[in-house]
């Protein structure tokens, strides 16, 4: 009989670590090594408790670290925030579409993040950090809440730091030990330059996708030329259970990377 | 050309504004310079200068007791503060600027008072001033909603 | 041995005769009985199990049984039960998961080696399956459950006679006859000079087996001429037609009509249509525990989109309004689905509208949805790209 795609593999957690608020980052060493396009999910189950769909976090060159980055807020992750090393997983994927890097190729990016969507983003920064030949300008954009809740802070300063990469970050409020931007993402898009031959890369709550692209097109950036990460609820991730769907489109299977003029209309009508 | 009509017509704000129209303005406008930790606005001040940022960092903050002063926005170069100026409101939030910032002050009273002069001059201000407080609304209505939750 | 493609003629006692037959092969009948005033599908144990001469009379949010007066087994329509609850049962246990130590051990579920025959399936009932075949079975990845159900069934199809007042298969092309996924097809036929007999077309070598078995006489033409006026008359008797020319734009044109609020305004979100609707999979997944909790299982369970929370991100249901539920289902069923399937999810069964307690009828709030309300039409989001990832 067929394996079957429902049946998880068991990984253990090798390493736990508190990120901000109700965030944490789970690694899995892998010695076979867990092969993923970044972009990709995983489905992680809790013993007993339920199924989560989260996206893969880690190095697309180092497939024998597994790493997901997840937030406390649900039934299932509120459980996971307090399991640690040497707990078993159960783990299924990697499943859904990925960041489309080699289209990418030979020209400017803009990796544009908000608040968690950092975390599905950050393969492809590694990957485009991996091959940064391959690439023109690159410039990540990040907007958070707080300073407080800037995710992976000492890998942004660290990144940050090198010459051949400009990271800008933003929060939407701060105290006085903050001297960096205050306001929106999209304040920040008058300081680098856009060009309509980018690509752009983002991932972040829908209404700061959809505010962010208002502000791309009013900069000449064609839809086309940016890409965007969906999130929708899961439970089978493999295009079986029909709950993941928008419209047409199984974001499971389909999704969760999407070029923006093909999901654009799908966006704009209320409760689709 | 005046060195400060050259500036005035530099700053994204009266970009496209006709040459006659900038040079109109002049006689309202001075160049001014604060060091980090000066306020070019305080809360309850009347609003009766537009400040036009041409360098450096303004932190909009609001102070309440038992906390540090919190910051809603920064403003930087291109960006106007006081766009009230056709109210003369009080301002309901200081601006504080976290290094050395160098801006034009246009006297809101006199631009006023040309405004009224020249319509044709007041209604490209009074354009302007709405854009711009169009996408201030936008970005805080945004801001307000704390997607990132 | 009758070979595939061939008609042959089989008398009532030949056509119980088959029906042993099939039992001695190892085979589990489930077919259609009278219980609890409806047909349903249970297992049966021979001929007389089935409805003779029962009658059906379906209509927006009405079902009765009727004594048809004759000796017809297979003389009415559509009943509540769909073969989707032999293929996809509606809880089935997918992994077992055991605790060892600190660690996990995890088993697959495995289907339950039966061997099946389905009884007087029709043909909106086999165009359903091949519909849930694609969605279940010849995707990137396979339900090994239903693939495994769905194996080894051995299909006697009988053409329709008797159209409910629902029907509407001949505008969604698919039916009253069936055309292909049988093993046996047969046609029914009462009375005259030469009796209850049935005409039996050969699909498989597997069903030429078994007709091998039973007493048979070649098919004349006269036979083949009154099996083939069987469904025609069928096909004139529709209850109801579907507008379904270029129907995949015209809903999706029409995603803000006013009439997706007036049908929620009457729809009471009981998801009975999805229950009795032969294509609907959605399903969900289930855990449970053992009280030690060292044992868990994970289950898969019927779902209907018409639930709350079915669609939910991080902060709340994504179609809170039973407006939006009302058009997921309906938009998906005959719009979407061809973006994702290359073909409609619907096939004329009526279920939806004889099971459905107001007594919704898709085929009016089709026809009223495709025309705009101001006379001007809307343009259609296009088809999103179907997956290119294994």
């Amino acid at each position: 009989m067929m394996a079957s795609p429902y049946v998880p593999a068991p990984m253990a957690i090798t390493r736990a670590v508190r990120e901000i608020t109700d965030v944490f980052t789970w690694t899995f060493e892998v010695p076979s090594g867990f092969a993923f396009k970044p972009g990709q999910f995983n489905m992680l189950y809790v013993h007993g408790v339920g199924e989560v769909a989260i996206s893969i976090s880690g190095d697309p060159a180092m497939p024998e670290r597994l790493v997901h980055t997840i937030r406390a807020v649900g039934s299932v992750t509120r459980v996971m925030a307090q399991l640690g090393e040497g707990d078993v997983m159960g783990v299924r994927g990697p499943y859904g579409s990925a960041w489309p890097v080699d289209e990418a190729k030979g020209r400017d990016v803009l990796v544009i993040a908000g608040g968690l969507g950092l975390a599905p983003l950050r393969p492809v920064i590694l990957r485009l950090l991996a091959n940064r030949a391959d690439y023109g300008r690159v410039t990540i954009l990040y907007g958070a809440r707080t300073p407080a809740d800037l995710l992976y802070r000492p890998e942004l300063e660290a990144w940050r730091g090198r010459f051949d990469l400009r990271v800008e970050a933003i929060v939407d409020r701060a105290g006085r030990d903050w001297f960096g931007p205050v306001g929106v993402v999209t304040r920040l898009f008058d300081g680098v330059p856009i060009e309509p031959d980018d690509a752009v890369f983002m991932c972040g709550p829908e209404i700061m996708m959809r505010f962010a692209v208002r502000e791309l097109e009013k900069r000449g950036m064609p839809r086309e030329a940016i890409w965007i990460s969906m999130e929708r609820s899961m439970k089978c991730g493999i295009g079986l259970c029909g709950h993941c769907q928008l419209a047409g489109s199984f974001v499971c299977k389909d999704g969760p990377v999407y070029r923006f003029d093909r999901i654009a209309p799908y966006l704009t009508v209320r409760e689709l | 050309m005046d060195d400060l009509e050259r500036v005035l017509k530099a700053h994204p704000f009266f970009a496209e504004l006709e040459a006659d129209h900038v040079q109109f303005l002049v006689g309202c406008a001075k160049n001014v310079r604060f060091r980090g930790g000066d306020y070019l606005v305080r809360e309850g001040d009347r609003e009766d200068t537009l400040y036009l940022i041409r360098q450096g960092s303004v932190a909009i903050e609001i102070h309440r007791p038992g906390s540090e002063p919190t910051c809603v926005e920064t403003v930087g170069p291109g960006d106007v503060l006081g766009v009230s100026l056709l109210a003369t409101a009080a301002a309901h939030l200081d601006c504080r600027a976290r290094e050395t910032v160098v801006a034009l002050a246009l006297d809101s009273a006199c631009l006023r008072h040309k405004m009224a002069e020249d319509p044709r001059l007041g209604l490209a201000i009074a354009m302007r001033l709405l854009e711009r407080t169009y996408e201030r609304l936008a970005r805080a209505r945004l801001q307000h909603l704390d997607v990132y939750r | 041995m009758p070979g595939v493609g061939e008609t042959v003629v089989l008398d009532r006692a030949a056509f119980g005769a088959l029906l042993q037959a099939l039992i001695a092969d190892g085979r589990e009948l489930v077919g259609p009985t009278v219980r609890d005033g409806a047909i349903v599908l249970d297992t049966l144990r021979g001929i007389d199990e089935l409805p003779r001469g029962i009658g059906d009379e379906q209509g927006p949010g009405r079902y009765r049984l009727r004594e048809r007066g004759d000796e017809a087994l297979f003389g009415y329509a559509a009943s509540p039960h769909s073969w989707k609850r032999e293929l996809l049962p509606p809880r089935v246990a997918l992994v077992q998961i055991r605790r060892t130590g600190r660690g996990l051990a995890f088993e697959g579920g495995a289907a339950p080696l039966r061997k099946v025959a389905f009884i007087g399936a029709r043909a909106c009932e086999l165009a359903a399956i091949a519909i849930q075949d694609r969605v279940l079975r010849d995707g990137a990845h396979p339900d090994p459950d239903y693939r495994a159900r769905r194996d080894d069934v051995f299909v006697l199809a009988v053409h329709c006679g008797s159209p409910a007042g629902t029907c509407f298969c001949v505008s969604m092309g698919t039916g009253p006859r069936a055309r292909a996924g049988y093993d046996l097809a047969a046609t029914e036929l009462l009375g005259g000079d030469s009796g209850h007999r049935f005409v039996v077309e050969v699909g498989t070598v597997a069903g030429g087996a078994i007709l091998a078995r039973v007493a048979s006489r070649a098919a004349t033409p006269e036979d083949t001429a009154a099996s083939a006026a069987v469904t025609d008359d069928a096909a004139s008797r529709m209850g109801r037609k579907m507008q379904n020319e270029g129907i995949r734009d015209a809903l999706m044109a029409n995603l803000e009509h006013p009439r997706w609020q007036a049908v929620a305004d009457r729809c009471l979100g009981c998801a009975n249509c999805t229950m009795s609707c032969p294509t609907c999979f959605c399903t969900s997944i289930e855990d449970t525990t053992d009280l030690s909790g060292d044992h868990a299982t994970r289950a898969r369970r019927w779902d209907s989109c018409f639930t709350a929370d079915f669609a939910y991100v991080h902060g709340g249901s994504v179609r809170p309004s039973l407006r939006a539920r009302y058009r997921q289902w309906l938009t998906h069923k005959l719009a979407t689905w061809h973006d994702q399937f290359g073909t409609s999810g619907c096939v004329g069964c009526g279920r939806c509208i004889t099971w459905c307690p107001v007594g919704i009828d898709i085929t009016e709030e089709v026809a009223a949805i495709r025309t705009p309300p101001d006379g001007l039409p809307g343009s259609p989001p296009g088809s999103l790209p179907r997956s290119t990832n294994g």
